[in-house]
């Protein structure tokens, strides 16, 4: 009789095991080498201006049969910023833009996904200059693959954008010498763990 | 957005750091001093700390909006350690030494703390950290001890050394980084300007230890932003850091007997050389890239 409970004890947790779908999907950290995270902002009205950050991590929670249950985390290295111009980088790492110094880093965490297909609509809170906002951009899956230790590889493309004044980072925004809207490129390669 | 604008956003930028902290500075100072109450007559530095504190404070707020308190960013400390040394040194009663060391002590302690919180905290190991601040907190606390010593109450070309000490902090912060701390110290030279020109006519005002340690907390801060957060280069901060030190030329032998305008060339014609030295080495120094 005591056997029996156990056995059905045994074949519910089996059971259980094999028939409930895992809530969170793989996890693939952000490959720095094969990745990019750009910036834009428009300069005196006229032309947006490129830049990027050189250092960044992070990881992306992902499964492709439920990409709304997507996670992900970015950590930026703000003193990393790179216009391709010193002398505007060293401006860009001074209280004046990212204050590099006080705040070295930039984090972003999803709250959200909402997925139709392998496009993502993520909403996640970004930290930067001591203040946290949500920020919300478009994520697609742009493939999978495998590297050269046949580690599975997937890449995403993501772009939004958001207003720096929003974090405190007001410098030339009033009479539109630099706007306040910053655009976002984020283009990342993962590799599964 | 708002339409592109740059020669307005020049005399915004001039009209904020330039013309409103002069303004504010002057009518405060010369309000107190012309029809202040009579418990001012005793503490006649305290009209023109007054004076420069917010002729400073409406300049910053001005240039960097009015934050909120405590600042999350640490530049934008100094108009607050301006009004904790014009709280203590109004309470300490700075004409006794050994106060005005504590004033001094306690002053230096708070904006040290404050203004390098995230450093201290997040960046410095603990030996790193005690030899900074012990260095920086002798440095300052030397400037604050030595000004009252050395250029006394009634000298009228003060608030012109006030303004050189303050436009160099101003220029190498511009010069190597960073524009809005630039700005922010060009609002203290700006205030300091007002208090020469209401001396012009109040010939009463004099500039106490309490004026004093209104400017060089304020002063001082800046410097520690530049250095710190803007990355300036270490040599030109230096150098600025040494201008106060000539204040000590005022003891030479008779130099109190001096006609104003001597007195002001010496103090102004030396105080100046280590400014043109950090200028004419930032500029040999400066990357040639242009991004305006």
């Amino acid at each position: 009789m005591i056997l029996s409970h156990r056995l059905k004890a045994l074949l519910l947790a089996v059971f259980a095991m094999v028939s409930v779908p895992v809530v969170s999907g793989d996890t693939y950290d952000i490959d720095p080498y094969h990745s990019s995270v750009l910036f834009a902002a428009q300069h005196f009205g006229a032309g947006w201006n490129y830049g990027r950050f050189n250092e960044f991590e992070g990881t992306i929670e992902y499964d492709a049969s439920n990409p709304a249950a997507t996670k992900i985390n970015v950590t930026i290295k703000a003193g990393s910023i790179d216009t391709a111009n010193a002398k505007r980088d060293k401006h860009l790492r001074s209280p004046d833009f990212f204050n590099a110094a006080q705040f070295p880093k930039i984090t972003f965490k999803s709250t959200k996904v909402e997925a139709k297909g392998d496009v993502m609509h993520v909403t996640g809170e970004l930290t930067m200059l001591g203040k946290s906002n949500p920020v919300s951009f478009k994520l697609t899956k742009t493939g999978e693959g495998k590297g050269m230790q046949g580690e599975t590889l997937v890449g995403f493309h993501g772009e939004g954008s958001l207003k720096r004044g929003e974090f405190g980072m007001n410098y030339g925004i009033a009479k539109g010498a630099l706007s306040d809207e910053v655009k976002l490129v984020i283009s990342v390669e993962t590799v599964k763990k | 957005m708002e339409e592109s604008n740059p020669t307005g956003m020049v005399l915004d930028m001039v009209f904020k750091s330039a013309v409103l902290p002069l303004l504010v500075a002057g009518a405060t100072a010369f309000l107190l001093g012309k029809f202040g109450p009579r418990s001012l007559a005793s503490r006649r530095d305290v009209t023109a700390a007054s004076g420069l504190l917010l002729g400073f404070a409406a300049g910053f707020f001005a240039l960097n909006g009015l934050t909120e308190f405590p600042p999350i960013l640490a530049t934008n400390w100094p108009p607050y350690f301006a009004l904790a040394a014009l709280a203590i040194f109004v309470w300490i009663k700075p004409e006794r030494f050994w106060f005005r060391f504590g004033g001094a002590v306690l002053l230096v302690g708070l904006c040290l703390w404050f203004n390098l919180r995230p450093l201290i905290e997040n960046s410095w190991e603990t030996g790193t950290a005690a030899m900074w601040l012990a260095g920086l907190g002798s440095v300052w606390i030397a400037t604050l001890m030595i000004w009252p010593f050395a250029l006394g109450e009634d000298q009228a070309e003060q608030p012109l050394f006030l303004v050189l000490c303050a436009t160099a902090a101003s220029l190498v912060a511009v010069m190597d980084g960073s524009v809005s701390v630039g700005q922010s110290a060009g609002t203290l030279a700006s205030a300091a300007g007002g208090l020469f020109l209401v001396r012009l006519v109040l010939p009463d005002l004099r500039f106490g230890g309490t004026l004093h340690a209104v400017f060089l907390s304020a002063w001082g801060a800046m410097l520690l932003n530049a250095q710190f957060y803007v990355e300036v280069a270490p040599l030109a901060v230096a150098l600025a850091a040494a201008m106060p030190f000539f204040a000590l030329l005022m003891k030479l032998p008779r130099a109190n007997d001096w006609p104003a305008w001597k007195r002001a060339a010496l103090l102004l014609g030396t105080s100046v050389i280590p400014f043109v030295i950090a200028v004419v080495y930032l500029i040999q120094n400066q990357n040639k890239d242009y991004y305006y």
